[in-house]
């Protein structure tokens, strides 16, 4: 009865081509790289916006993992980004030369210019898209060596592709005030692109930060160590910039041995590189006393590689939860959930290295003016003309839209939990382009509250249990993991509903937002009787 | 065309080729797709499975068959009295033996897992693809898959002078 099937295609179709090109091992990205040369189509899959948010969330449920590293070391023969990953892989870093790096965090690396520069600055680079931007350092700064931070600002972030968004810089200089030794340190805003009031406090010595990079603990402490040793905190909430004290020397040689970095409940841990040991710290608050050092974990490293003395710990990769550590003859990166070694390579330079951790995807990248053996200047004056921040805000449009129309499409799938993320993503770039109360980020409002209902309303159904109860919260979009998915709903269709009350015309909307609206209130009665 | 068998809701899948699957409810919901039609009610009569010949359809059932979590007569999970790491072991093997057909059948079956939103078995036959790919040189994925290069001489010059790193 039947006619005989159809000759199956011999070529795969871009559905097939996608689909494959997914399971490319994200700690590997040259093979991302290297399948955007096999054809044309095969690039342009590979560096659509639409792949990059499938890719992602392919592989959610796995750390990001750590690209290579940024460094300062003077051996011209070594690339200035330098790759941890399994096959060949290449960025192109601003050159160390006349940019020196200081953070990498969120996406975004950050640079100071050649302090032998008549005026420094600094420098963004997002490492996927290959896009920068000049910020000026604070008037107040005057040449010695500072620490600067780079995090994403946006709220309800997860942090895993957030390049492009809103961003804040924290920047943290010594310097002399009435004959007195201070330290400072103040805010830059990417949405004011200003920076805020300065905080000063007065220290006994000069502090210089050459060889540590920040290490950043929740949504607003960051911290810094100094070249002497000492740990500061930067509370991003209030300003206010206060000493630490050290682990203690429990261990012998303690001082210039030990890097920052996050202890595996989240908050500040300090390793320590001592003989052929790794002693690992977490600071721990107990008893509404005052936070204390205890020790977390030591990892002998002598099984991985020879017995060899350990050199200072050099950098620790945020989100991936690994440290570099080198011996006299080579280089290491430890991932410490497993405790796997692998050796990085057999060069013992390098005395601060900046993790670069995240998912490639190969991205067109944006043209840089002046490419990247010229000095500062010439392509920060194009800036000005606002040349690259143009191009930089019409891509975020763009892709705004194909998120917009992938959250559409993923509804009517029913994966809601990948609808809310479009749209959140949409919401952040319009918002930021537009305004908070612009009438054109309305109706993106309304579907970002709309999908969370939904998916508020589904784990309910799945779990037959309380809508509001901590389990349904979800890390990724509430961030602070306290807001319940339905509280967000609330507030991103009430803000929905401020918007259109503007607008006389748009009588449809109100309706459907007051539906919604209306639904919260009543799942909200339900659940509180 | 839904009826009933033993107390199992069955379904009708027709091909566009003609042919007729009566699968079992539970087995036709592993695609997601189905899933959505059958619970927005738009599922009483057959389900007409577009893009999807008989072959390539009957192997999709062949897996949703296997990988549908089996329930015994008295309603007790199968993992019950099977250890669930021998179960998953069992089906790794069966899942091996399943993916070894021929290049295009493969392409099929994603295609047909992508259109039917069946996620274990889109995992399964991109995952082996990629496996045997990954390793490969340009010129040898390009001719492991059919694909044709339309880089202009000049355009895969300047891709290599530039990217000599991918190369290597």
């Amino acid at each position: 009865m039947a006619a005989p099937p159809p000759p199956p295609p011999a070529l795969p179709d871009d559905v097939v081509v996608e689909e494959i090109l997914l399971r490319l091992p994200p700690d590997d990205p040259g093979c991302l790289f290297r399948a955007s040369l096999v054809c044309k189509a095969w690039r342009n899959a590979v560096s659509h916006p639409r792949f990059r948010r499938r890719y992602i969330g392919l592989h959610r449920h796995r750390a990001p993992p750590v690209l290579g590293f940024l460094h300062d070391w003077e051996d011209g023969g070594i690339p200035d980004f330098f790759p941890t990953t399994a096959s060949p892989f290449s960025l192109a870093a601003p050159d160390r030369r006349f940019w020196r790096p200081v953070d990498c965090r969120h996406g975004r690396a950050l640079f100071l210019s050649d302090r032998r520069q008549e005026t420094q600055e600094l420098l963004l680079w997002e490492p996927i898209t290959g896009a920068r931007r000049g910020i000026p350092v604070p008037a107040a700064f005057r040449c010695q060596w500072p620490a600067a931070a780079v995090f994403c600002t946006a709220d309800w972030c997860d942090h895993r592709d957030c390049a492009g968004g809103p961003f804040g810089v924290v920047f943290l200089f010594a310097g002399e005030q009435d004959r007195h030794v201070v330290t400072s340190a103040c805010l830059y805003s990417s949405e004011t692109g200003t920076w805020g009031k300065l905080n000063s406090r007065q220290d006994e010595f000069t502090m210089e930060f050459q060889n540590h990079s920040s290490v950043l603990v929740g949504r607003s402490l960051l911290y810094f160590l100094s070249d002497g040793g000492t740990i500061l905190e930067y509370n991003l909430d209030s300003g206010v910039l206060a000493v630490l004290d050290r682990p203690p020397d429990d261990y012998g040689r303690g001082r210039q041995r030990f890097n920052l970095m996050l202890a595996e409940d989240g908050g500040l841990g300090v390793a320590e590189a001592i003989d052929f040991q790794l002693i690992l710290w977490k600071r721990e608050a107990s008893d509404g006393t005052d936070a204390r050092w205890v020790l977390s974990r030591i990892v002998d490293m002598d099984s991985f590689f020879d017995p060899v003395t350990l050199a200072p710990v050099l950098g620790f990769a945020e989100g991936a939860n690994a440290i570099f550590v080198k011996t006299i003859y080579s280089l290491f990166m430890v991932e410490l959930q497993s405790e796997q070694a692998k050796i990085v390579c057999s060069s013992p330079g390098f005395c601060n290295l900046i993790p670069v951790v995240g998912f490639y995807t190969p991205h067109s990248r944006l043209q840089v003016p002046g490419g990247e053996h010229h000095s500062p200047a010439p392509w920060l004056k194009q800036l000005g003309r606002g040349g690259q921040q143009g191009v930089w805000e019409e891509k975020s449009l763009e892709w705004a839209q194909v998120l917009f129309d992938e959250g559409c499409m993923a509804i009517n799938e029913k994966d809601l939990a990948y609808t809310a993320d479009c749209f959140r993503h949409v919401l952040e770039i319009r918002v930021r382009h537009y305004g908070g109360l612009a009438p054109e980020c309305a109706n993106t409002f309304y579907h970002y509250g709309g999908a969370l209902l939904c998916k508020a309303r589904e784990a309910a159904n799945r779990s037959g249990t309380n809508l509001r109860g901590k389990g349904q919260t979800d890390g990724n979009m509430t961030g602070d993991g306290d807001d319940s998915v339905l509280d967000l709903a609330w507030k991103m269709l009430n803000t929905a509903r401020v918007i259109v009350a503007k607008s006389p015309e748009k009588t449809m909307e109100k309706v459907n937002i007051l539906n919604a609206l209306a639904e919260i209130s009543m799942t909200r009665g339900k659940t509180s009787a | 065309m839904a009826t009933r068998e033993a107390g199992k809701k069955m379904i009708m899948l027709k091909s566009p080729d003609g042919m007729e699957f009566e699968v079992e409810e539970a087995v036709a919901m592993e695609s997601q797709t189905i899933r959505k039609m059958i619970e927005d009610d738009c599922a009483d009569t057959a389900i007409l499975i577009p893009n999807i010949n008989s072959k390539i359809l009957s192997r999709v059932i062949e897996y949703c068959n296997k990988h549908v979590p089996t329930t015994g007569a008295t309603g007790a999970a199968a993992s019950d009295t099977v250890a669930p790491a021998a179960l998953a072991e069992d089906l790794k093997i069966w899942d091996a033996e399943f993916i070894k057909v021929n290049r295009a059948t493969r392409f099929n079956l994603i295609q047909a897992a992508s259109y039917l939103n069946i996620k274990g078995l889109l995992d399964l036959t991109s995952q082996t693809t990629i496996d045997t790919i990954s390793d490969n040189s340009l010129e040898e994925i390009r001719s492991f898959l059919s694909t044709k290069n339309d880089y202009l001489p000049e355009e895969e010059q300047t891709i290599r002078r530039e990217n000599q790193w991918a190369f290597q």
